[in-house]
């Protein structure tokens, strides 16, 4: 059975198809995304994936070139006209925080609300000052708040003109780890009581399954895989994916039918369906599908050890020369050079075709 | 004062936004070009504008023969006027207001712009909300410079008879004799300075917060097109073409087809005023060294501050370093004549006031910023670490300036020898008020020349003058486009 299901219903942001680029270069290659009603989705991929540019098409600070991006009924880009930016209602907060340093917190955060009377405009930046905890200091200047105080700011900025969606553009990037672990839940935390539909960019996948309800991987301009954050990591769908997400590694592994392959360690069920092309296929296994067992038929060597409190990663040579990462308890872990029994825990795996070989071969990878 | 401030503004700050912000044909050098006016002396553009425009000049003249109107029958501009002088001093200030505002627009704009927009402003709308205001300490600071300059200026009013402080100090000083008359003039003109040097510390400091490090360049310039990108790059040509296209080439074409000074008489100007600037540079970037030095080894405030004071004098307009100067130094002067009387030493004259060392201490004073600033820069470039690691090695202090500093500092020392003899060839009243007997220099002989209504004959010293003024300019540009990429 699958981690995914129940998955709400009524679609909010709708992207068809969408291409962008710059001049010759394409970065946004067909991306299809549908993003429901008050869901946090996260955009995960490597620098120069497309993500921020498809981000900023949404935004309308760069056009689609074909395709269409729907928000609920209105319609912001259909690849020859493009809605501007300040009549989307979508609201942004940018990589590099953007206060304007001008004006006070307070001054920041009513910047949007300029068609609203002041009295209106002023019981909502008090809610907001409120509810992102800054009571009172609504007329300090950015410049003398803290990191995560500007961060705090920008995204009240972003959500007072109550807007139809919140784009964050690597809004943790500038921050340190700690400050970030402690943003990271408590943001996810009110943008899911507010109801408000999210799609954050990141490059950091920790960041990526803290905060969002689905994460999308993207590599070179296309959609990888858009899934649960457990079932990305657990039933990668691509090669990409599996490598970008985690750690891991592939062996060697046979054909028996389009849903199962043979590995020296047996049998095992396939993600994705298998294809019949006549490529070797490999097998993804990450460190903590592999347990060390009393005995079995899978023997290898440690090569080395790495210690990473509570748990140690080892690296083992098996019999015929493939390498495989393995974790195990610190307490109970091998030495180097001893001889190690494994056996899978689960099996389900990932299964691609080995693109690089076509015909078998036997030397170590 | 008013009309220079408000026309710096207009000419500098759209110019520096459509620059900084939008694509049409010839921005890149356009660009360029709107920085040479920099070069430019106030002194030598009003009186190549007056060539050109009085009753005499070409433009009337051609005017004249066009209409047939005689002396009289027509209203024409008059350019010795307060309008007159305030456009000239507009023209070559000017770059002051740009290049502080270009380089805020260039920051800051982008990511506060796409901000803005996305709260739902309309492109001029953030552009009246967020980039006007964002810029505007950038703004208030090249302004007050710019005012700075034009309260040092004493070339210009004086050529168009307008009363100004620093003409009455002149005129106080040599027409009346009265000393004591001048330093009061000149005391209530300090007044006025540190309003303005106060001002442009205060906007600085602002500014620093403005200026977020880390923000992105503007994704894509505003992409002009057709009729609207002909005015843009008319908006820009326009400062470049007036205050220094023309009458640059106006300087060209007198010194070329009509000047007839004598080649020996401009050598002996060009090595009196080439002599002079390079000691007074020299002698600026020695102190400019040991005094950057004393700071990076003592960091206690008094050094700072001293530091600080002694880079003040760049503010202070010619005539009253001139002053300030002279006063001590007659003293002393009257003072060894006394003594000289009565041992029967046999001095006589004037020992150091009428002589090139009160000439050099004035310079000094008001260039050592100049020298100091691009020095404390280079110095700043290299990390203490570097010379942790060089004595970790074993390199005794000594060693560690010869093998790390010098290599290090060459450019940086070389630019503020520069820049100092530059100014130093350019400065006018000082030099007037100081320079002894019969000792003429480019600056001092243009501008007699030119006040005797030989502008022609004016011609070739002043276009010296642009000529080796462009140098700092160019170097300018450079480290700027440098600093970008």
């Amino acid at each position: 059975m699958s981690i995914e299901s129940n998955i709400p219903t009524s679609t909010h942001l709708s992207i068809e198809n969408a291409y962008a680029g710059y001049a010759d270069l394409s970065v946004v290659n067909g991306v299809t995304l549908n993003i429901q009603q008050g869901e946090l989705i996260c955009l995960l991929g490597p620098s120069g994936c497309g993500k921020s540019s498809l981000l900023r098409c949404i935004a309308g600070f760069h056009a689609l070139s074909s395709g269409s991006i729907m928000l609920g009924t209105k319609r912001l880009d259909d690849g020859k006209s493009q809605l501007p930016p300040e009549q989307r209602n979508i609201g942004m907060v940018f990589q590099d925080i953007a206060l304007f340093p001008h004006l006070s917190v307070r001054e920041n955060i009513e910047f949007g609300l300029f068609e609203w009377s002041s009295q209106q405009a002023k019981a909502r930046s008090e809610q907001l000052l409120t509810m992102i905890g800054l009571q009172g200091m609504g007329g300090r200047y950015p410049h003398e708040l803290s990191g995560g105080q500007q961060q705090r700011v920008a995204l009240a900025r972003a959500l007072a003109p109550k807007p139809d969606l919140l784009l964050l553009d690597e809004p943790f990037s500038g921050l340190d780890a700690a400050l970030r672990d402690e943003l990271i839940p408590e943001i996810a935390e009110l943008l899911k009581q507010e109801q408000i539909t999210t799609l954050m960019v990141s490059h950091d996948q920790a960041e990526a399954f803290a905060f969002a309800d689905r994460v999308a991987v993207m590599n070179q301009g296309k959609l990888e895989q858009i899934s649960l954050p457990e079932a990305i990591y657990y039933e990668p769908k691509s090669r990409f994916v599996a490598e970008f997400i985690g750690e891991g590694e592939f062996i060697k592994a046979e054909y028996v039918d389009t849903q199962h392959v043979n590995s020296l360690f047996g049998q095992s069920r396939s993600t994705t369906e298998v294809s019949e092309a006549p490529y070797n296929k490999e097998l993804f296994i990450r460190p903590d599908d592999v347990e060390i067992v009393e005995q079995s038929e899978v023997s290898a060597q440690v090569e080395s050890k790495r210690f990473r409190g509570g748990q140690s990663l080892l690296s083992v040579l098996l019999e015929d020369g493939q390498s495989l990462a393995v974790t195990c308890h610190a307490v109970q872990a091998p030495s180097v050079g001893d001889t190690v029994y494994l056996a899978l825990k689960q099996h389900r795996f990932l299964v691609t075709d080995d693109l690089g070989k076509i015909e078998p071969k036997n030397e170590a990878r | 004062m008013a009309g220079v401030g408000i026309g710096t503004v207009i000419m500098g700050a759209p110019a520096a936004w459509l620059a900084a912000m939008c694509d049409f044909p010839g921005r890149r050098w356009l660009d360029w070009g709107m920085l040479l006016p920099l070069a430019m002396p106030a002194y030598v553009i009003a009186y190549t504008y007056t060539g050109m425009l009085d009753f005499a000049g070409p433009v009337q003249t051609l005017l004249r023969e066009l209409t047939g109107w005689g002396y009289g029958d027509y209203w024409f501009w008059e350019i010795r006027s307060h309008s007159g002088a305030i456009a000239m001093l507009v023209l070559v200030l000017y770059p002051y207001v740009y290049l502080m505002a270009r380089a805020t627009f260039l920051e800051q704009s982008a990511v506060s712009f796409e901000a803005s927009r996305n709260l739902g402003y309309s492109p001029f709308r953030a552009f009246l909300k967020v980039a006007i205001p964002m810029a505007r300490p950038a703004i208030i600071a090249g302004v007050s410079l710019a005012l700075m300059e034009t309260l040092a200026d004493y070339g210009t009013v004086q050529y168009f008879g307008i009363p100004t402080f620093s003409t009455g100090i002149f005129r106080t000083f040599y027409g009346f004799g009265d000393a004591n008359g001048a330093a009061q003039l000149a005391s209530l003109l300090l007044v006025f300075v540190a309003t303005l040097i106060f001002v442009e510390r205060y906007s600085r400091r602002k500014l620093s917060y403005n200026v977020r490090a880390g923000s992105r360049a503007m994704a894509s310039r505003i992409q002009l097109k057709g009729g609207r990108a002909w005015l843009a790059a008319l908006a820009c040509f326009i400062p470049f073409f007036f205050g220094f296209l023309l009458p640059a080439g106006q300087l060209l074409s007198w010194s070329v087809f009509d000047a007839q000074m004598p080649w020996s008489d401009f050598l002996s100007l060009s090595w009196n005023s080439f002599y002079l600037a390079g000691l007074a540079a020299l002698i600026a970037l020695v102190l400019a060294t040991l005094l950057a030095y004393t700071q990076r080894f003592n960091s206690g405030s008094l050094v700072k501050q001293a530091t600080q004071f002694a880079a003040l004098g760049y503010a202070l307009p010619g005539t009253i370093i001139a002053i300030g100067v002279l006063a001590p130094l007659v003293f002393v002067d009257q003072s060894l004549l006394a003594l000289s009387e009565r041992f029967g030493l046999g001095m006589s004259g004037l020992i150091f006031s009428g002589t090139l060392f009160a000439l050099l201490i004035a310079y000094t004073v008001r260039f050592l910023a100049v020298a100091l600033g691009s020095v404390q820069s280079g110095l700043g470039q290299i990390s203490p670490s570097l010379d942790e690691a060089a004595k970790g090695m074993g390199r005794s202090p000594f060693q560690v300036l010869r093998q790390i500093h010098a290599p290090l500092m060459k450019s940086s020392l070389l630019t503020a020898l520069l820049v100092v003899f530059v100014d130093v060839l350019k400065e006018l009243p000082a030099t007037l008020m100081l320079r002894p007997f019969d000792f003429n220099t480019l600056a001092v002989r243009a501008f007699e020349l030119a006040s005797d209504e030989q502008l022609i004959e004016a011609a070739p010293p002043s276009l010296m003058i642009v000529a080796v003024g462009l140098v700092p300019v160019l170097l300018l540009n450079r480290a700027i486009s440098r600093h970008k990429h």
